[in-house]
């Protein structure tokens, strides 16, 4: 069984740092198994599935009380939801999906039916999926 | 009223035996500093003086010193050393305390050759699986194995394989053999390729590594850029190489930092840098293989001191043995011009190297006439009674490098260094 993850891609750290992603807390801890008080940070490898990519390398990175992660493809524009799976140890798929594409409207959907809402708005839903 | 967490006598006592080891020549100071502002763990009073408070210390500080400055990456070591220390010094007091200790030696390692771009615990991991293997066997043969990280792959290249998903396999203790066999990672953990170091184009082409012992040149020449090799020997050693070098050695459960540049400033100023830089390198290459060993280096001044403890048989330039003979012939050149693996034959044959100021070889393999009554190993008489003549370096054959120069009494020279004793 494989976790899915469905987020809103906010303006993030705003600027031309906006593929620099900053999931709420609660997403770090259960859909990326990390802690706020991790003192060890992993490296993930991810794929654009979208785009057919090569698998990128990406540190999580600690910013101020929260982390952020880089994800190539999610840059402007907006709005675009990032939907992410897991597919093994420290290894993710992930679409950055924009209004056009035929799943957004679905996963838009499911966000606002079964999603959490961070402090800042943005609304998050875990998935399991076979 | 002192609310620090150690008082300053033990934790002079911790850094002299913990720290101090890994940069050979260096003390801590027996009286402590005066806390300064600010909130450095570490702090460089000089080139050759640092001053150390770990977290939970407020009243004081210790003073590591050497003679020689400390690098970038030498002042690093120090403050990672610190760092862990301070994390763990209010558990001084528990029964745990000396396996904590313990891993602050490995968290030091880890985080020193770590690129910012790989994984944090991937080092970490990686150097618990070697320990665990250098007790193993596989069909009965100690273990041997070579990981190395790559901080910029072919992205094409990485699989969605995670090296934690088969390191606790059996047969991954058979993926390399710890010398010329690599299965390089990606930061993320990911396996990359499995390489033939023979088959690999660098090691084939460029000047073998200075600071790595013979047989591990491939590793070495990999690590570069960013690069960073883990290897486990059958001996159980665990080697860490990174810039072209090897950089911390694992031998009899304790960390070893090596500091190249810096020992070989600490053999003096007997010859050129040539002439010290393949002596060394020899040193590294004995101890690792494993021989047993002793280089001598005579000044000008102190010809007479070889001719003393030398016969005239045995040596190279009035040859009458076999032995002495068949050297002279196989070595005709100056000691820095033979191959590297030639230097390594001749100090292994048993008996010592004498080697002159300009680098001619006096003798090899020769028996030092010593006193009697000396105290310790036949190898360690021979370097002292061979050290009045300039610098001597016994390789103990458990790997341990002493080098005794003219200074201080006869039968208790001054020490210019000591490496992985």
């Amino acid at each position: 069984m494989h976790q899915c993850l469905i987020m809103e891609l906010t303006q993030e750290q705003g600027g031309n740092r906006q593929s620099q992603v900053q999931p709420p807390l609660a997403v770090w801890e259960h859909f990326f198994g990390v802690r706020p008080a991790a003192g060890s940070l992993p490296t993930y490898r991810l794929v654009d599935a979208l785009n057919d990519s090569d698998p990128e390398q990406r540190k999580v990175v600690k910013h101020h009380h929260n982390f952020t992660v880089e994800i190539g493809d999610a840059g402007p524009p907006r709005p675009a939801i990032l939907r992410m799976q897991s597919i093994g140890t420290n290894s993710f798929k992930y679409w950055v999906l924009r209004e056009r594409h035929r799943d957004y409207r679905h996963c838009q959907w499911l966000l606002r039916t079964f999603g959490s809402q961070a402090v800042n708005g943005r609304l998050w839903v875990i998935v399991n999926s076979d | 009223m002192n609310n620090d967490t150690i008082q300053v006598g033990s934790l002079r006592q911790l850094l002299q035996a913990h720290l101090c080891p890994m940069f050979p020549g260096a003390t801590i100071d027996d009286v402590a500093v005066t806390p300064g502002r600010g909130d450095d763990i570490v702090s460089a009073e000089s080139s050759v003086a640092l001053l150390l408070r770990p977290a939970g210390v407020r009243t004081f500080r210790c003073r590591l010193r050497r003679s020689q400055p400390f690098d970038d990456m030498e002042r690093d070591v120090v403050k990672y050393f610190v760092a862990a220390l301070g994390r763990i010094l209010d558990l001084a007091d528990r029964p745990c305390f000396p396996v904590l200790l313990r891993r602050c030696a490995d968290e030091v390692v880890a985080r020193s050759v770590r690129h910012r771009g790989v994984d944090d615990a991937l080092v970490p991991t990686l150097l618990d699986t070697l320990q665990e293997w250098a007790s193993q066997t596989y069909e009965g043969n100690r273990v041997a194995a070579a990981i190395g990280i790559d901080p910029k792959p072919s992205p094409s290249a990485i699989s969605n394989v995670h090296i934690v998903e088969f390191i606790q396999a059996d047969f991954a203790k058979v993926l390399t053999n710890g010398l010329d066999s690599l299965l390089v990672l990606s930061p993320s953990g990911h396996v990359v390729s499995h390489l033939a170091m023979e088959s690999h184009s660098a090691s084939q082409t460029r000047r073998p590594p200075s600071f790595a012992p013979l047989r591990t040149h491939a590793l070495a020449q990999w690590a570069e850029s960013g690069r960073v090799v883990l290897a486990l020997n059958r001996l159980g050693e665990i080697l860490v190489f990174d810039d072209r070098r090897l950089r911390f050695v694992r031998r009899r459960g304790t960390w070893f930092h090596l500091p190249h540049e810096s020992v070989i400033k600490r053999m003096g100023r007997i010859g050129n840098k040539g002439l010290l830089r393949a002596i060394y390198e020899t040193c590294l290459d004995v101890s690792f293989a494993r021989h047993g060993g002793c280089i001598a280096l005579v000044k000008r001044s102190e010809l007479r001191v070889f001719e003393k403890r030398v016969k005239a048989q045995d040596r190279l330039v009035t040859a009458d043995t076999v032995k002495a003979k068949l050297l002279r012939h196989c070595v005709g050149k100056r000691f820095n011009e033979l191959p590297r693996m030639a230097r390594l034959a001749i100090a292994s044959v048993d008996g010592a190297v004498v080697v002159k100021y300009d680098g001619t070889v006096l003798s090899a393999g020769t028996i030092v006439q010593i006193d009697g009554g000396s105290s310790g190993g036949g190898r360690r008489a021979a370097a002292i009674a061979l050290s009045r003549a300039g610098r001597a370096i016994k390789v103990s054959s458990d790997g341990g490098i002493v080098c005794f120069t003219d200074q201080g009494p006869k039968d208790e020279p001054v020490i210019a260094f000591e490496m992985c004793t």
